[in-house]
């Protein structure tokens, strides 16, 4: 097995991990994750490319739990977030067991992003290529939490975020539009933010909002079609508050 | 030359490698330290609407209560609970293992969990240890397929049964069921007779005592009453309170409480770095 010992990532001249850089492009390309912290709740949502007409939707789950308390979503490589996701779902239950606690998102999220560190870092592999944005509410003071990873292993905590597809333009609009949020008014900023670059309609958006009392709660097409809806309204109803005077003068 | 980077799958089972020395310690001499075990009572029933688990309290070293009040009825799933009998470490740490196994199966099949997966990971982990892990379970809960109750014995056999009894006083629980159980039992008449086949065998075993736990599970719903029984209560203070006797003269009372209550200082200086 000598042939398999040769490291993949390794330094250019200039100090650049290029396999990493490759990892993060293939994140640029995969669709568009939001999420957002509210005071009492956590709101993501992913943007579903087109889906084929005989596809069976439900198989395909973009925003998964990974234990009572904390989920996660990702962009990129959707076959390496299954491997993450089993590693870190085994991690929360091996933390239950030995440390009789549920982990907090923090143990998880340096879980994770030192899983991604450590194959930047080994012979015969290649980098995860994919960034997650992992939420949840700390198990005992049941304090909302977002954190993002990345390919090259770093996390940080965030109050709203977006990774994958157009995720510099759906940042902006959420440090211009961000307040601190509750309840409903999370679900609609998180909307608002991902309605910014796909097209709008229930059947593009998956939501799912994370409560301290009732865990994962993923949206219905309808609910998010109503919510669409409201958005719509407002924007308009906006449109022409701003025209009225204009047309005063 | 570089390590592998993916781990090694664990080679899993029983670990031989000390059980020379512990024989030569043996027979040198040396006491091998007791184990806790659960004298038990635990007893398990399917009543109409579902399954009905019941334990005593008490857990013994020897001929010591080392735990008055201790649980007996493990959670597994939401839908599904065990009793355990035998060794107290034994039936935690299997019982946890296989609610961790199953919580991550839920995640990966996304349905809720059957009592029948429970089992088939209980009695396989038991057999691999052929024995050792001196557990005696009684296994309870209601899945889309119904509700089932089985018993899995230490050395990893099982039966599936409509009622049953574990632990050292199941003789006694089981004398009370075999007289008293029928189908279709409701859940009053479930619950009373569970507690009186648990009482059969606080009063009759040494091994059992203290308390009733009672579990009733059924369709979308579990009821976990801990201590729904406790017919052994301790009266530590006579209830006439102390009194003097009459030719005492009362000069002073000072009363001082045995905990001082600390006074927190809000913003108080920090400790120097």
């Amino acid at each position: 097995m000598a042939r398999y010992d040769r490291a993949i990532t390794v330094f250019s001249p200039d100090g650049h991990l290029f396999q990493v850089e490759y990892a993060l492009e293939a994140v640029r390309k995969g669709n568009a994750v939001v999420g957002v912290r509210g005071s009492d709740n956590v709101v993501l949502g992913v943007e579903k490319k087109s889906t084929p007409k005989l596809q069976d939707s439900r198989s395909v789950r973009k925003i998964v739990n990974l234990d009572d308390h904390i989920a996660l979503a990702c962009a990129g490589l959707k076959a390496d977030a299954r491997v993450l996701v089993n590693k870190a779902r085994i991690e929360c239950q091996s933390h239950k067991l030995t440390v009789e606690d549920p982990a907090s998102v923090e143990y998880i999220t340096r879980y994770i992003a030192g899983l991604q560190q450590k194959y930047t870092q080994s012979g015969g592999v290649r980098p995860f290529g994919l960034s997650t944005l992992i939420i949840g509410f700390d198990p005992y003071s049941g304090v909302p939490a977002l954190y993002q990873t990345d390919p090259s292993g770093t996390f940080s905590a965030w109050k709203a975020n977006a990774t994958g597809r157009n995720s510099n333009s759906i940042r902006e609009f959420l440090e211009k539009n961000y307040k601190e949020t509750s309840g409903q008014e999370t679900v609609k900023l998180a909307i608002r933010a991902l309605l910014e670059v796909v097209e709008s309609g229930g059947k593009n958006i998956e939501v799912a909002v994370m409560t301290r009392e009732h865990g994962l709660r993923q949206l219905e097409e309808a609910e998010i079609d109503a919510i669409v809806a409201e958005i719509e309204a407002e924007k308009a109803a906006a449109e022409a508050a701003k025209k009225a005077p204009s047309k005063e003068t | 030359m570089t390590k592998e980077a993916i781990d090694m799958p664990q080679k899993g089972g029983f670990s031989f490698d000390l059980c020379k020395r512990n024989d030569m310690l043996l027979q040198n001499g040396l006491k091998m330290p007791s184990f806790l075990k659960t004298g038990t009572t635990i007893v398990g029933l399917i009543f109409q609407d579902g399954v009905i688990l019941g334990a005593d309290t008490r857990a013994t070293e020897g001929p010591i209560v080392a735990d008055k009040n201790c649980e007996k009825i493990h959670y597994i799933a939401p839908n599904i609970y065990c009793c355990g009998a035998g060794t107290a470490a034994d039936t935690e740490a299997v019982t946890d293992m296989i609610s961790s196994q199953l919580t991550l199966h839920r995640y990966h099949t996304g349905r809720e969990s059957r009592v029948v997966t429970a089992l088939s990971l209980l009695k396989s982990h038991l057999f691999n240890y052929q024995g050792h892990v001196s557990a005696a379970l009684v296994l309870g809960g209601v899945d889309v397929t119904g509700p089932h109750l089985h018993t899995i014995y230490p050395h990893g056999s099982t039966d599936t049964l409509p009622y049953a009894t574990m632990g050292s006083g199941s003789l006694a629980a089981m004398a009370i069921f075999e007289s008293k159980y029928r189908e279709g039992l409701s859940r009053e008449e479930g619950v009373a007779l569970v507690a009186e086949a648990i009482r059969s065998g606080i009063f009759n075993d040494l091994g059992s005592g203290s308390n009733v736990d009672i579990c009733v599970i059924t369709k979308g719903q579990k009821e976990y009453l801990r201590n729904h029984m406790t017919p052994n209560p301790r009266t530590y203070v006579s209830e006439k309170g102390y009194s003097f006797s009459k030719k005492t003269e009362l000069l002073s009372t000072k009363i001082t409480p045995l905990r001082e209550t600390v006074v927190v200082i809000e913003g108080g200086d920090a400790m120097e770095e």
